[in-house]
């Protein structure tokens, strides 16, 4: 269904009747750009918490659906400004993330297989929530008015983008500075690479790695709602179903830029969003497998993805 | 001289395998102790439920008349122990946040006297303060983890097989450098197989399957021949 919305935009630019020259390329790439670096925040909540906890959050996509109907219910019932929507969910789902984490993750890093039992388990979580939301929202697809982030289109290398696409790649942006200077400017930063780097030494340091871990849940959860609110101008049309396209979609990105690599997320993410966008043009009845396709080969030709080391456990 | 740890009755293992059996075992204050042990004799289990990586199943730990047994591990560290396993360091960072989370939880000023200190005492580490831990040699790795767990100015240095991987000459630089620390009241126990570590040592432990086979002076440990003969075979030195 995203993807229908992702061609329709194409479409409504005038791109797909231009023809295969020179400016549909340059117009796919650029906005294949802008695409992948809203999917590297996409993923980047998902690797966050890989990376730290190696356990893989297959609700994810869950909260990222969570955030998108948290903007859509601050915009249409209170009239709240998406950027300030976003804001205040970044806040509360660190809030929720931290008693979810104190209340699953302990217990599951404590069990025999914690990898096989976080997908079990996230799995089950997924669905409850995807239950909750269906019976919170119904089944009908909703959408924001995209000019609520701007009316006018912008320019660049002469082609015009929806002024949304723009704001959209800021908030990314923000975001991926904020994971940038959180884990390597501050000290729980170095704590929490600590953690990431061996569990077992950074508690031997005198680390309260549960403490740094449930942050981390939280900062992940948070990120996730972040894209979540930000989905609606990106990919259309929100449904409480839309959660495990999500997660997929995000577990194709980390596993591209590496496993438990957060930066790596955001690689993965342009890698992604410019074969998406060359498929939807060149080849658009194939698009729907870029996930799936970018999965195996990257799992076949560099198994630890295109900025990986010795990161990957699952 | 005080008395610095105390460890009564202790029993631990992994899920129902039983590792160590009923460990007596204490330290004064500004004591080096030697455990020695083959592998799998237990010693770094035993040293890991010291510092509250492994839990005890039945027993009593106490670091200066404290109980530790409750204990986190954070707390443990908190109270006093430095640990220096046998990886030592985190491979993912560079050598300057290796000695950062080490003093993670010292004031900033604190942080850097201790870390200047650190690179005093190990010169090869300022050199490379910039560099991955994982590019260092298997020597510099150790002495960082060394270094690491020594920031937070511990009462008690607790380390795992120290000279593991290290060549002859590189036990040998390391043994001064703990030496000088031990000289100015640093406690000190070493889980070793390297008999070398005798030199450093005031009194030993022999680890065997998980039971304590002998505890005595280094130098009843050197005038026991059954016992020499039983735990030094091993080492072939």
């Amino acid at each position: 269904m995203h993807l229908l919305f992702i061609r329709k935009q194409l479409e409504n630019s005038g791109l797909l009747r231009m023809g295969a020259d020179r400016p549909v390329l340059l117009y796919t790439l650029v906005s294949g750009i802008l695409f992948g670096i809203f999917f590297g925040l996409m993923g980047l909540g998902l690797n966050f918490i890989f990376g730290v906890m190696k356990i893989v959050n297959l609700a994810h996509g869950d909260f990222v659906m969570l955030g998108a109907f948290g903007v859509y219910l601050g915009q249409t019932i209170w009239g709240v400004n998406p950027i300030i929507s976003l804001l205040i969910e970044f806040v509360v789902f660190i809030l929720i993330g931290i008693p979810i984490y104190y209340a699953l993750v302990p217990r599951l890093l404590k069990s025999r297989d914690p990898e096989m039992l976080s997908l079990i388990l996230f799995f089950g979580f997924s669905q409850t929530i995807e239950a909750l939301a269906t019976m919170a929202f119904g089944n009908n697809p909703e959408t924001i008015d995209a000019t609520l982030l701007g009316k006018y289109p912008f320019h660049l290398f002469g082609q015009s983008f929806q002024f949304a696409w723009l704001v959209v790649v800021l908030v990314s942006v923000a975001a991926m500075v904020f994971m940038y200077v959180y884990l390597y400017h501050t000290r729980i930063g170095i704590a929490t690479r600590a953690v990431m780097g061996s569990r077992e030494e950074a508690q031997s340091s005198g680390i309260h790695v549960h403490r740094v871990s449930a942050l981390a849940f939280g900062i992940g959860l948070g990120l996730a709602a972040v894209a979540g609110g930000m989905s609606p101008f990106m990919l259309g049309g929100i449904f409480p179903t839309m959660g495990v396209d999500l997660t997929a979609m995000s577990f194709a990105i980390i596993v591209i830029g590496s496993l438990g690599n957060p930066l790596g997320t955001i690689l993965g993410g342009l890698v992604y969003g410019i074969s998406l966008m060359l498929m939807q043009t060149y080849l658009p009845s194939w698009s729907s497998m870029v996930p799936y396709l970018l999965l195996i080969i990257i799992l076949l030709v560099r198994p630890s993805g295109l900025l990986g080391r010795r990161v990957r456990h699952a | 001289m005080a008395e610095l740890l105390r460890v009564n009755s202790l029993n631990t293992g992994y899920e129902d395998m039983q590792i160590l059996w009923d460990v007596h075992l204490w330290m004064n204050q500004g004591e080096c102790v030697l455990v020695l042990g083959s592998n799998g004799a237990g010693k770094t289990t035993l040293l890991k439920t010291l510092v509250g990586l492994v839990d005890a199943w039945s027993g009593e730990v106490e670091l200066a008349q404290q109980s530790l047994i409750k204990m986190s591990v954070d707390r443990r560290i908190h109270a006093g122990i430095g640990y220096l396993s046998e990886t030592g360091t985190i491979p993912s960072l560079t050598v300057e946040d290796n000695l950062r989370l080490g003093g993670f939880y010292l004031s900033r000023t604190e942080r850097e006297r201790r870390g200047n200190e650190m690179y005093e005492n190990f010169p090869i580490l300022r050199e490379k303060r910039k560099h991955l831990a994982d590019s260092l040699s298997g020597g510099q790795r150790k002495m960082l983890g060394a270094a690491k767990a020594l920031m937070s100015n511990p009462k008690l240095l607790i380390m795992d097989e120290p000279s593991a991987g290290l060549s002859p000459r590189l036990v040998t630089e390391l043994i001064e450098i703990l030496k000088g620390f031990h000289k100015q009241g640093l406690s000190l126990l070493i889980a070793e197989q390297n008999v070398k570590f005798l030199d450093i040592a005031e009194r030993v432990y022999v680890l065997d399957s998980g039971r304590i086979g002998f505890a005595g002076t280094v130098k009843e440990l050197q005038a026991d021949d059954a016992i020499r003969k039983a735990y030094f075979g091993v080492t072939g030195q």
